[in-house]
């Protein structure tokens, strides 16, 4: 008898398990073969670029190849020179990414806070956010001085606009019965704020970080096209304007590495906190 | 006692004036459960504002004890349970607790140094006694077990009953119901209406439910007021003798549908 009831529960996991077991492996073999594809497609691009550099299907002094940019990226990295521009650039990058998300939510704040300076400053903004930024270039430079500052003023113009949109329509958008009931309880605007209004629009702000950290990349570079003496974007000015195209291309390539990473590192934030949250 | 004198109020747009209440007065005794049923559109959801003090009326007066109101008084409770996702059920339950903690007039007769840390010392003391007792109403209505679960991993009936707990953790002297009922099904709010009624009862707390559902006023109310469509007077008031214990009983009751009949007619 005893024997029996030990058994019976071992028989009847593994008949669960084993249909949960196969439908595990399905997943995570469709993972498997989509991050495969991945990096066959990526591997065949530069396989087949590289082949055609060889055999001289293409000018490699316009088209550039794999190895070229390789050695090109070596050649940074001996001469030392490799390490400044990226610090460059990737400096000029954060501090805009910084400033704009959150001076661009600090306004949104007090344009929540304020409705008669909404009011005021809504077709500024409006204006603001529809004119190319690129074109106040020109004036960043004369008023600013060309240099890091002319750059992190451009990045931060990019995005500053779209942040403060967002952000306060994220504020906006909260009920209007859950203030209600924060002012039942006699809770003042700051609680209001604190504990509603900014919680509330977490979501919203991460996919502002989102846009932003693609943004200011776009930002960086423009400011550095205007006016640099250093960072990625200079050197793929300088190495376009020399007609060295191992440059531009290896730059490039490490402009595509930096935006991917730092990309990353916010989706994992965003995991973060959503864990936190307990948001799936 | 809650006494509504003469109550107008008028609502103010670009598109002109509106009456939403031309002269609304009844009065409330300690303990009681009052229903106010009229019109969809006739002003039910502006006199539970006027109530909690967060409009005050155009005319008229509306006093609690007689005194004016202020909001610290009432404690609302909507249709939608509007609990924080992102806070536990414990710390939902503090929410009204957290707000009055900092403020300046939190129990000012309990509170009479002048000294600041002494203040924050009595604030403490006050906060940690108001926590208690919050969370021993989370363990009187089974609840205890979910404090540390999210809103969302709740069922809908289990959220509005959080949401009451969080309102009655405030000791409010007079509790709003605001169709409290109406977003969920009706095997659950069936239910919840006899959690409330009881919680109500055994709290002895003062409540108005404002409810368009004729049966849900009936079953749960001592008295119930009807309103005329807008701009709003009372129309009549009900006293209701059922005498069973819960709302759920009260529907099988033959005077149920007497009352029903009375205040359907009133309404058409």
């Amino acid at each position: 008898m005893k024997k029996n009831i030990d058994i019976k529960p071992v028989k009847e996991k593994p008949i669960r398990s084993k249909e949960y077991a196969t439908y595990l492996k399905k997943v995570k073999r469709k993972k498997v073969v989509i991050i495969t594809i991945q990096l066959a497609i990526l591997i065949a691009i530069f396989a087949i670029w590289e082949i055609f550099a060889i055999t001289n299907v293409i000018d490699t002094f316009i088209m550039s190849s794999p190895s070229k940019i390789l050695s090109q990226i070596a050649i940074l990295f001996n001469n030392g020179t490799l390490f400044y521009h990226i610090g460059v650039t990737l400096y000029e990058a954060i501090i805009g990414f910084l400033i704009a998300t959150l001076g661009g939510t600090l306004i949104a704040i007090i344009l929540w806070w304020n409705e008669t300076i909404r009011k005021i400053l809504d077709p500024y903004i409006v204006v603001l956010n529809s004119l190319p930024k690129i074109a106040l270039g020109p004036i960043l430079i004369i008023w600013i001085g060309a240099g890091t500052g002319a750059i992190v003023a451009m990045d931060v113009l990019i995005m500053i606009v779209i942040t403060i949109l967002s952000m306060l329509n994220a504020f906006n958008s909260c009920d209007e019965n859950k203030i209600l009931l924060l002012k039942s309880m006699g809770a003042n605007k700051f609680q209001i704020l604190f504990k509603l209004i900014l919680p509330n629009s977490l979501v919203e702000f991460i996919s502002v970080l989102k846009i932003n950290v693609g943004l200011t990349w776009v930002g960086t570079i423009m400011g550095e096209y205007l006016v640099s003496r250093a960072g990625l974007g200079y050197l793929i000015v300088y190495g376009g304007q020399v007609f060295k195209l191992d440059l531009v291309m290896a730059s490039t390539v490490i402009l595509c590495i930096l935006a991917a990473l730092m990309y990353f590192l916010v989706v994992l934030i965003e995991k973060i906190v959503k864990k936190k949250r307990n948001i799936h | 006692m809650l006494k509504l004198k003469n109550v107008a109020l008028n609502y103010y747009s670009k598109n002109g004036e509106t009456m939403a209440l031309k002269d609304v007065s009844f009065k409330i005794n300690d303990g009681e459960l009052i229903s106010i049923v009229g019109p969809s559109g006739c002003g039910k959801t502006t006199i539970l504002s006027l109530i909690s003090g967060l409009i005050k009326p155009t005319n008229g007066e509306v006093l609690i004890n007689n005194e004016p109101v202020k909001s610290q008084f009432c404690g609302y409770m909507f249709q939608k349970d509007h609990l924080f996702d992102w806070r536990t059920i414990e710390k939902n339950i503090l929410l009204g607790l957290e707000v009055r903690k900092y403020k300046n007039k939190y129990g000012d007769e309990n509170i009479k140094s002048s000294h600041f840390k002494d203040r924050l010392k009595q604030k403490n003391e006050q906060f940690n006694l108001d926590k208690e007792y919050a969370l021993s109403l989370l363990k009187k209505y089974g609840l205890w077990e979910f404090k540390d679960k999210y809103p969302n991993q709740l069922s809908g009936g289990m959220r509005q009953r959080v949401s009451l707990i969080r309102t009655l953790a405030l000791k409010p002297e007079i509790m709003l119901l605001d169709e409290p009922f109406s977003a969920l099904d009706f095997q659950t709010r069936l239910n919840l209406c006899d959690d409330v009624y009881k919680i109500l009862k055994s709290e002895n707390k003062t409540a108005v439910l404002v409810t368009h559902d004729i049966s849900e006023a009936i079953s749960m109310s001592d008295r119930i007021i009807v309103l005329s469509k807008r701009p709003a007077v009372v129309k009549n008031e009900h006293k209701i003798s059922l005498k069973a214990e819960t709302p759920l009983k009260r529907r099988e009751e033959t005077g149920f549908n007497v009352y029903f009949n009375e205040i359907w007619k009133e309404l058409t």
